[in-house]
């Protein structure tokens, strides 16, 4: 580890190269961050609902709170600001992850996930403006979010119009959690309509009217989606809604969460109750639930620990799923992520595919 | 190092919420965890026809998340809605494209996405493990064969 430590020179070019490679990942969100540092979303993201583009002063906590080194010379002093109305911001994500499922070969794939560029244009200092979220690679552009957001100069008020994505419960880099998957909201699935939020020293809200992710092609509807958050010293608590109306059937959501911390440990709890009508058989209940802990073993060093449960169906036994995931995430630089991991999926008996083991090495370049 | 009681306790936590824990029994359901009887039991091979393909691939794996009332892009995969929204269905992300073109597999935007290189999005199943080239093979000829339900 000294030698790594010790080769800044290296590891800055690398983090130099991956920030010019194309700029990926699927949005940027560590929510264990802000419970750790007592910090609200929008302390630290021009999106007040968090994830996506930083602002000045999440980019100076990234460059000076989380790596473990300082930053390389020739990138110092990166704000993200192009002058005074234009912030620019983007991810790059390379992984390459095996998967072992019983009986199978294991698989194996190496491939850089995905590119995104963020860009928030000031029209009207802290008043009015346009905020792009845009993939870039490695495939066709795509658009994940665009709106206007008209906000006091506090933000204590906020509204967006456009395509963004929807607030319900933690905002995790891992869309593949049990808690998003169930939920159907995640960074993987914007929307499109408006968001009128508020933000106060101890609260949080967001109020969402759009069209629902689902309700496509020969589906009509609309969905309301609510959040309120809690903070406090000793961490947070929230609690999420999603009301769809849909041609195909409703669906009502729920979620609680809260994080708190223990010394070093940041901790994340998240359950989650889904019912819906939209399934052949008719209404079907379902549930999830998240816990994670986030040790910070040194500066840079974080070692992640999750447990999940998922009931697919409420109404029938002996189905439930649980992953494990244990995730060291390594930041020598600000722009630079090396992420190392093993989940194991744990399911009924007869389904291999839900008994796998994933491996994983994930490469973030951000800035 | 002297660690801290409450880092040991909050280990502990974690320790106990791993224990005692590992997935259902399965104990009267089928392999894709329902009740045994209510649909196509994916035991026994994969073969090219649109019950099995449901029964192995898009009830298992897909419709964990494209079903219900938030399916993403309105794509529901369940045994009930997954043919009419599949065959001669244009694609949202790429409308030019129909999602299962009966007798052409190569511009059939399912297989698009199960091998990665559509034009737009992630590849499926969103975050692997993907799809062997001997399961998709069974739904490439499934496609050549007119794609019947």
């Amino acid at each position: 580890m000294s030698r790594i430590l010790g080769a800044p020179r290296r590891l800055g070019a690398l983090a130099l190269l991956a920030a010019l490679l194309g700029l990926v990942g699927t949005a940027q969100a560590e929510p264990y961050l802000a419970v750790r540092t007592g910090l609200k979303c929008v302390a630290c993201h021009v999106n007040p609902s968090g994830g996506g583009l930083r602002n000045a002063v999440g980019n100076a906590f990234a460059q000076s709170v989380i790596p473990a080194n300082d930053m390389p010379a020739a990138l110092s002093g990166w704000n993200g600001a192009l002058g005074s109305h234009l912030r620019i911001g983007g991810d790059v994500r390379w992984a390459s992850t095996d998967t072992a499922v019983d009986g199978q070969a294991t698989s194996k794939v190496n491939a850089t996930e995905q590119a995104r560029l963020y860009a928030d244009l000031q029209i009207l200092a802290d008043k009015l403006g346009v905020y792009v979220d845009e993939t870039v690679g490695p495939k066709v552009p795509q658009r994940e979010e665009a709106y206007v957001r008209a906000s006091l100069p506090d933000m204590s008020w906020y509204a967006k119009f456009g395509q963004f994505y929807l607030p319900f419960g933690w905002r995790l880099q891992d869309n593949t959690a049990f808690v998003r998957q169930v939920s159907g909201i995640s960074m993987t699935v914007p929307d499109k309509g408006i968001e009128i939020g508020m933000e106060r020293p101890d609260w949080s809200a967001q109020l969402d009217y759009t069209n629902g992710p689902g309700n496509v092609g020969g589906f009509t509807g609309h969905q309301l989606t609510g959040q309120l958050i809690w903070l406090q010293s000793w961490g947070r608590l929230g609690a999420s809604t999603a009301q769809v109306t849909s041609t195909g059937g409703a669906r009502q959501a729920y979620g609680l969460f809260g994080g708190t911390t223990t010394g070093p440990l940041a901790w994340l709890a998240e359950i989650d109750y889904v019912g819906d009508d939209g399934y052949p058989e008719g209404r079907r209940r379902f549930m999830a639930t998240l816990l994670e802990a986030n040790w910070l073993i040194w500066k840079g060093h974080n070692l992640k620990l999750t447990s999940e449960y998922y009931d697919p169906d409420l109404r029938v036994a002996n189905d439930q799923q649980d992953r494990y995931s244990l995730i060291y995430e390594y930041t020598p630089f600000a722009f630079l992520q090396v992420r190392a991991g093993l989940r194991i999926y744990k399911g009924i008996p007869q389904n291999k595919f839900d008994n796998r083991q994933l491996s994983f090495i994930e490469l973030h370049g951000l800035f | 190092m002297r660690v801290p009681l409450r880092v040991i306790a909050a280990w502990c936590f974690v320790a106990v919420s791993f224990s005692g824990c590992g997935g259902g029994s399965g104990a009267g359901l089928d392999g894709n965890g329902r009740p045994l009887g209510e649909g196509d039991d994916p035991n026994g091979p994969l073969t090219a026809s649109f019950s099995s393909i449901q029964a192995h691939i898009f009830t298992p794996i897909c419709s964990v998340c494209h079903a219900g009332a938030s399916a993403p892009q309105g794509l529901r995969l369940d045994a009930t809605n997954s043919y009419s929204l599949l065959v001669n269905v244009p694609s949202r992300e790429e409308p030019g494209i129909k999602r299962v073109a009966p007798g052409d597999p190569d511009n059939s935007y399912l297989i698009q996405k199960l091998e990665g290189h559509a034009a737009a999005g992630n590849r499926m199943p969103y975050g692997g493990p993907y799809l062997d080239e001997a399961t998709i093979a069974q739904i490439r000829l499934w496609i050549t064969n007119g794609a019947a339900q």
